[in-house]
């Protein structure tokens, strides 16, 4: 067998984690009692399962704002708390959902307000861990809007221009905010554009953990070895851009044809595990209520300290500096 | 007035092989060229209508704007994309390759690896089928250039040759599991020891149990090679080969894959005769591997049952299609009588 039981169970939780948790914050919602804009990533939770669990102590992610399956690299009580605005969360309660980040402790890298932006600015991280000779690698992922965004173009160009360790992941989840991706891109894959830079791309089907994984085990090898690689995950987002969004956008028509071709990977997954004989219904029902549980303790906790104050989010240590300032 | 049909793979060449391996990449734009070529070619040769396969991207939509543009100086004027419900995926290749049937086209181009060739057998085996090479693993569709696909292609909707000249039923592997027909395979299938089917392509070679293949020959890469290491079988020979690998030391070199040669233990090679059945009841969880892609998972007590048959698709032989209607005058331009 290719996988453990334990690699297979945590690929299910990761799934797991990402959906309750974005389920929660619906909830909370509706009380009232989150503020903000949140961004969820229903049914494309398996581009997490896969890519999670390969990255190592020295590697860099940069999550898009569709992450919370990167959540099982975090404290979840910490990232509750930063998203809920407690001065004890990451970041001091600053970065809301969508700016969480630890660079030095996680390798959690800053999400940039502008989308696709952040192309350049990880491909300065791997110029970096080249430099000073380390031995990590950096994913940066992004969407399909994000891939229409000119800094594709630039950074593609350095990375592969430099042999730098980077793993660009394009998430191409059928649409860009509010515009569904053939009406923003002539292309039927974006991978196909890395061959531009003399870079490898490839697609790979979404649904499935184990097919997402084993493109990135082969995209961050490649990266290792300086050359840098793009995994285009294609999936379909079956929520709106933000909670609340009626996603007048989606016809009923292409809504039909995009989830037939990609279903829900969560039973898809379950019942995989089942009929292997790996877990039982009893087993996967456990680890839910454990992610559950997990949440809501996280959530208990998070609302329990204490509040951002307007004082606290001034000063020149809020700004990041490699010379002043302090850690975000 | 006669069909051709075209069924281009807009996902073919840009699997994960491509990080694996050495493989080739094919863009859109490629494919949106070589088609291009296949029109041009037809229209110059004869009248007939060509339908394009609908797919994701729109090749066939693409060129009718190229059509529109002011200027544009080629024949497009065949091209009509087929109507029909998409659903981007192998099951609208399959759903073409049917409806060339049931309208009677003359002739279907398949523009893919050995996977997108497979998928229009599964829809028709009766059709005539050009397949063109802009896949991974290529041992079905031939390396061609468009222009002269597009030559073969209008020769046969054009009745200018018989096909009997110009095609032949190729080899293909059918498959049943515990009793049931379930797949075909065109060049090879492989009990697989990953039970995974996940991103399709195998590259770890020590999870190959048997290969069973069509054809094979070391002059070809991919798990016919791996059988090719010890027999070769022609397209047009009645029979088909089987061998067994194992972990043991490798006692041959292999192509198997692009770029990639190493060593392998191979066993029991042999010839299996046409019609044969190959019946193993399954010890381990694996997947069975058709054309290349981890497809079908089995389970300690499956019964998989395979024998290679000739039921396969109408294969074109394009060279021999062309150099028929070269020698019967079918290229030849009329002489106009001068005033």
């Amino acid at each position: 067998m290719a996988y453990t039981k334990e690699q297979l169970v945590e690929m299910y939780k990761i799934m797991q984690r990402g959906r309750l948790f974005d389920k929660k914050i619906a909830t909370e919602s509706k009380k009232g009692k989150l503020v903000g804009m949140f961004h969820f990533g229903t049914n494309q939770e398996a581009f997490e399962a896969g890519l999670m669990p390969l990255i190592g102590p020295d590697d860099y992610l940069k999550p898009y704002h569709r992450n919370h399956g990167c959540l099982s690299m975090c404290d979840m009580k910490l990232y509750v708390a930063g998203m809920l605005e407690r001065a004890t969360g990451y970041n001091n309660g600053i970065g809301g959902d969508y700016h969480q980040q630890d660079i030095a402790d996680l390798h959690l890298l800053p999400l940039d307000g502008l989308i696709g932006e952040d192309w350049l600015h990880d491909t300065g991280v791997a110029m970096a861990l080249k430099l000073q000779n380390k031995p990590g690698v950096v994913i940066n992922c992004q969407g399909d809007g994000g891939a229409q965004m000119g800094a594709l173009y630039e950074a593609m160009n350095f990375a592969s221009l430099f042999s730098l360790p980077i793993v660009y992941v394009v998430v191409n989840n059928g649409v860009a905010m509010t515009t569904p991706t053939e009406k923003e891109c002539k292309c039927s894959e974006i991978s196909g554009r890395a061959a531009g830079f003399n870079v490898k791309g490839v697609s790979v089907w979404g649904q499935d953990p184990i097919a997402v994984r084993e493109a990135m085990e082969a995209a961050i090898e490649s990266a290792r070895r300086g050359e840098p690689a793009l995994v285009e995950v294609m999936t379909y987002r079956k929520c709106g851009h933000y909670f609340g969004d009626p996603r007048d956008y989606e016809t009923a028509e292409r809504d039909a044809r995009m989830s037939e071709k990609y279903p829900d990977p969560i039973p898809r997954f379950e019942k995989m595990l089942q009929e292997m004989g790996i877990c039982t219904e009893e087993e996967l029902k456990g680890y839910a209520k454990e992610i559950k549980n997990e949440i809501a303790e996280a959530f208990e906790w998070a609302y329990q300290q204490p509040r951002l104050t307007g004082d606290m989010t001034k000063g020149a240590d809020k700004v990041f500096s490699n010379t002043e300032g302090g850690k975000l | 007035m006669g069909i051709i049909g075209i069924a281009c793979n807009p996902q073919s060449g840009k699997d994960i092989r491509r990080l694996l391996t050495a493989a080739t990449t094919i863009d859109d734009m490629e494919k949106l060229n070589i088609l291009e070529r296949i029109m041009l070619s037809a229209a110059a040769v004869g009248d007939q209508k060509v339908y394009v396969m609908p797919d994701r991207l729109g090749y066939g939509r693409l060129l009718l704007q190229k059509r529109q543009t002011p200027g544009y100086p080629g024949d497009l004027s065949q091209l009509e994309v087929y109507e029909m419900e998409r659903t981007e995926t192998q099951s609208d290749t399959i759903f073409f390759a049917s409806e060339m049937e049931r309208i009677g086209a003359d002739v279907l181009v398949v523009m893919g690896g050995d996977g997108t060739s497979r998928a229009a057998a599964k829809g028709t085996r009766k059709v005539p089928m050009i397949s063109m090479s802009t896949g991974t693993n290529n041992v079905y569709p031939e390396l061609m250039e468009g222009t002269v696909a597009g030559l073969a292609a209008a020769v046969l909707a054009g009745k200018r040759a018989p096909l009997e000249a110009c095609a032949a039923p190729a080899k293909c592997i059918e498959i049943w599991k515990n009793g049931a027909l379930v797949d075909l395979a065109l060049i090879d299938l492989v009990f697989c020891r990953n039970p995974f089917v996940g991103s399709k392509a195998i590259w770890n070679y020590q999870e190959i149990d048997q290969v069973v293949v069509t054809q094979c020959s070391m002059a070809s890469i991919g798990f016919s090679a791996l059988v090719g290491t010890a027999l070769q079988v022609s397209r047009t020979d009645e029979w088909g080969a089987m061998a067994e690998f194992t972990g043991g030391t490798p006692n041959t070199l292999a192509p198997v894959g692009a770029g990639t040669v190493q060593g392998v233990h191979i066993e029991n090679a042999c010839r299996l005769p046409l019609g044969k059945p190959v019946t193993r009841t399954m010890t381990y969880q694996g997947t069975l591997a058709l054309d290349g892609e981890r497809e079908i998972f089995f389970q300690p007590g499956d019964v998989i049952t395979c024998a290679v048959t000739r039921n396969g698709p109408l294969r074109v032989d394009v060279a021999g299609t062309i150099e028929y209607a070269r020698t019967h005058g079918c290229f030849q331009l009329r002489q106009e009588a001068t005033a």
